[in-house]
């Protein structure tokens, strides 16, 4: 397929499934003047990761989309009774719910440490209701790849991602038990996000995190007043919506808040 | 910059001075559809468009505007089909693709039709 966008240098494909395509992928790894991209996937491209590992040779940015694997994780029928007998077991076995589909992810984009950073978007919020969970292994080794510099989660968020150093942003959305109690280790986080998180207890760990300079907590239900400590002094944006603090357990003095301290200090530039 | 209009009959008429010598340098009509945008010379300004599209109607119209739009820098589609119909969806675009200008910005999205 021969590709007429030859001038592009930034190109989104949002929502659109690259690996059902080789050849679509191979016409947009072509293309002669990109210097951005983000694909999505929900499978991995297989026989197609070389056109990604040229793509991500010559790249800026390179960020990949995840949709949750929907094909794999379909409500299994229900069997409504008769006898059980040899013959149907083989049947039966089919019925069993469908194991999350292995994910060959981590070591083929460990493979693309040239990109010049490598950007990932992790969507589970289609099978949100199936209480859908990214296997435990989703991401084993990501904190390997030295170029991955953001995470973007909607619904569920693999652990790996706790330890990953190398990590600058941080978005998540929609989270129903995405802030772990351990400190987590990610030591180059700069910015972080919770959109419609059910927060609970704010993590202190999160709170001392070194290199964080932007906090933005908003649409979160808040089960206890956060108490941001003076750790948090680098902080240069700070940006916690006012229905936050609505849901906290009573109405709240802002100036009551240690976060308030933060802002008195001269650290935060905006509210 | 023209948002979230509903690109109704009564819409584009109260857009007709828009579409005049101080033509509009952005739309951002993402609920709106690209074969209701009316073609012209009034796109010649434009730099940034953001609209939602039917699969069916990118071929005819995705050149016409292309054409029309002749400084246009960011293109953002949503499309209504299906996330499997990568290939459909790259054959639409590549109709009148070499009339997009340099520089440029594609992005698009796939919204299943209702």
């Amino acid at each position: 397929m021969c590709s007429a966008w030859s001038s592009l240098s930034q190109l989104e494909l949002n929502h659109v499934l690259l690996h059902t395509s080789p050849s679509v992928l191979e016409a947009i790894a072509a293309l002669p003047r990109l210097q951005s991209a983000s694909l999505t996937f929900s499978e991995p491209p297989d026989g197609s990761w070389h056109l990604l590992r040229q793509l991500g040779s010559r790249l800026a940015s390179l960020r990949f989309d995840f949709l949750a694997p929907l094909a794999d994780l379909e409500a299994p029928a229900f069997n409504f009774g008769g006898d059980f007998d040899e013959e149907d077991s083989e049947e039966d076995a089919e019925l069993e719910p469908p194991a999350p589909p292995p994910l060959e992810w981590p070591a083929q984009l460990l493979a693309l440490p040239e990109c010049g950073e490598v950007k990932l978007f992790l969507n589970a919020e289609e099978l949100s209701y199936q209480g859908f969970c990214w296997p435990a292994n989703a991401l084993e080794g990501i904190e390997r790849l030295p170029t991955l510099r953001e995470v973007s989660a909607v619904c569920d968020v693999p652990q790996q991602v706790w330890v990953c150093g190398q990590l600058t942003n941080l978005f998540l959305q929609k989270m129903r038990s995405c802030v772990p109690d351990v400190p987590p280790s990610l030591s180059s986080l700069q910015r972080l996000e919770l959109v419609w998180c059910t927060v609970g207890q704010f993590p202190a760990a999160l709170c001392s995190l070194p290199a964080l300079t932007s906090l933005q907590i908003s649409e979160c239900k808040l089960h206890r007043t956060p108490a941001l400590p003076l750790e948090m002094s680098k902080l240069r944006w700070v940006w916690v919506a006012a229905d936050a603090w609505a849901r906290t357990d009573g109405p709240v003095e802002l100036n009551s808040l240690p976060l308030m301290a933060v802002l008195r200090a001269g650290a935060c530039g905006s509210w | 910059m023209i948002e979230d209009s509903p690109l109704d009959a009564a819409s584009l008429q109260a857009l007709q001075p828009l579409m005049g010598q101080h033509a509009s340098r952005e739309i951002q009509l993402p609920e709106c559809q690209l074969s209701l945008l009316p073609v012209g010379p009034w796109l010649r300004g434009l730099t940034s468009l953001n609209m939602g599209a039917r699969l069916a109607d990118l071929p005819q119209r995705l050149p016409a505007v292309l054409a029309a739009a002749t400084n246009l820098r960011a293109l953002r589609l949503g499309i209504e089909a299906g996330p499997e119909a990568v290939e459909s969806i790259w054959e639409a675009l590549q109709v009148g693709a070499g009339l997009y200008p340099g520089s440029a910005f594609l992005a698009v999205r796939t919204a299943a039709s209702q």
